[in-house]
């Protein structure tokens, strides 16, 4: 099972949705693994109508 | 079919060391907002204050900013300051570029790191670098700050020639200005790689890295792989690891170029025996082992001295590799959590 931890940063103009991915492990003695992958998206005003990007921008 | 991540067969320290790079410490840095064009040919002495200098090390680097136009530098060196004079303490160490040159042209934009030089550096010393700037006019670009805590020296003109490595200068004019130096990286040693020829397990060669008490925690050494190393389809990794000390002191981690870094905790059994490890990777997808392009091994508990050997690093699909098997799927008492 895969656990996500989520940021969302807001800049000028723009807010970034940072998310990680998390999956972890125990290797065939016991120690243990995981696996992190993490992924930035950046939505500006043109990406979305500006009525949900300043709705989305108010609640963060 | 197995595929060979890395054997570590490096014959000398030398080639150990620049495979498995130890971790470079930042230990000044200067953002700079201003500069501009050297009338003419100058020999530059700035300070670097103990209170800029946040570490000790073996190795150095520095990285020069410029600004409108690119910087013609050609010598530079790096030495204790004496007093609070701007002569060298000592003969000054000098500081080469592009794998050994004595001088260099600073880019318009991005900067110039120099070569890794071997000189120790201690945090509680006050040093001088030097810079010979000459070049055309509108190749004399320097960045330029006034900077708190420091001082610059400087020379006017092309008479006294190249001082890099005059040792007491004079005639110098000194102000609170601040030029070029952007960056100083320092290597400390607190977890280094060297080549292993006696104790080993395949080939000529192993990895010995040395983790001192205390500084080396959280500290890595890093292959940077090129080409990347395809594991598509592999279900394991396994490497013969030998250490001074018992428990979970170190992990390995591999980083895709794609982002994701899959990280293993390394537990070692028996002090000073070689143990086959076994990392099951067979939940990371391939899109997240394709194109591994970073190994890194992270002193994770520092609390002793630690010296660690690695050979033969390999992966291999479910069932092949060496009598130890296969490792177990990721079901049941196998813990995805």
């Amino acid at each position: 099972m895969a656990e996500v931890n989520a940021i969302v940063e807001k800049k000028i103009n723009s807010i970034i949705l940072k998310t990680e991915t998390v999956i972890r492990w125990l290797n065939p003695d016991g120690s243990e693994a995981s696996s992190t992958t993490a992924i930035d998206v950046e939505i500006t005003e043109s990406d979305v109508t500006p009525e949900v990007f300043l709705e989305l921008e108010s609640k963060i | 079919m197995p595929v060979t991540i890395d054997k570590f067969e490096y014959a000398t320290n030398s080639a150990a060391q620049a495979a498995w790079a130890e971790e470079a410490i930042s230990s000044f840095s200067q953002a700079y907002t201003g500069g501009g064009n050297l009338d003419q040919t100058y020999n530059i002495r700035m300070v670097l204050p103990a209170s800029a200098i946040s570490v000790s090390g073996h190795s150095i680097r520095l990285f020069l900013a410029s600004y409108t136009n690119p910087g013609v530098v050609s010598g530079c060196s790096i030495g204790e300051r004496s007093g609070s004079s701007e002569d060298f303490a000592s003969a000054p160490t000098r500081v080469t570029f592009d794998g050994g040159a004595n001088g260099c042209t600073i880019p318009n934009s991005g900067g110039k790191y120099s070569d890794w030089i071997n000189f120790a550096i201690d945090e509680t010393k006050d040093y001088l670098v030097h810079l010979y700037y000459t070049g055309s006019t509108g190749n004399r670009g320097v960045a330029q700050v006034t900077l708190s805590g420091t001082r610059r020296y400087y020379k006017v003109g092309s008479a006294p020639g190249d001082e890099t490595m005059t040792q007491d200068v004079s005639s110098y004019t000194g102000d609170s200005n601040f030029n070029s130096v952007g960056a100083v990286q320092i290597k400390t040693g607190a977890a280094k790689s060297y080549s292993e020829s006696s104790i080993k397990q395949e080939g000529d060669y192993s990895l010995k890295i040395i983790a001192l008490q205390t500084t080396s925690l959280n500290k890595t050494v890093t292959r940077s792989v090129s080409p990347t190393i395809n594991l598509t389809d592999q279900d394991e990794i396994k490497i013969r690891v030998r250490a001074s000390r018992t428990g979970t002191n170190f992990k390995m981690g591999l980083h895709d170029s794609g982002g994701t870094t899959t990280e293993s905790n390394i537990a070692i059994s028996s002090a000073d025996t070689w143990e086959q490890k076994t990392i099951d990777i067979s939940a990371v997808s391939n899109a997240n082992k394709d194109a591994i392009d970073l190994i890194t091994i992270t002193i994770t508990n520092a609390d002793a001295e630690n010296t660690i050997y690695l050979d033969e690093l390999m992966a291999y699909v479910t069932g092949e590799g060496t009598g130890t098997g296969g490792g177990l799927p990721i079901l049941g008492g196998s813990i995805v959590r």
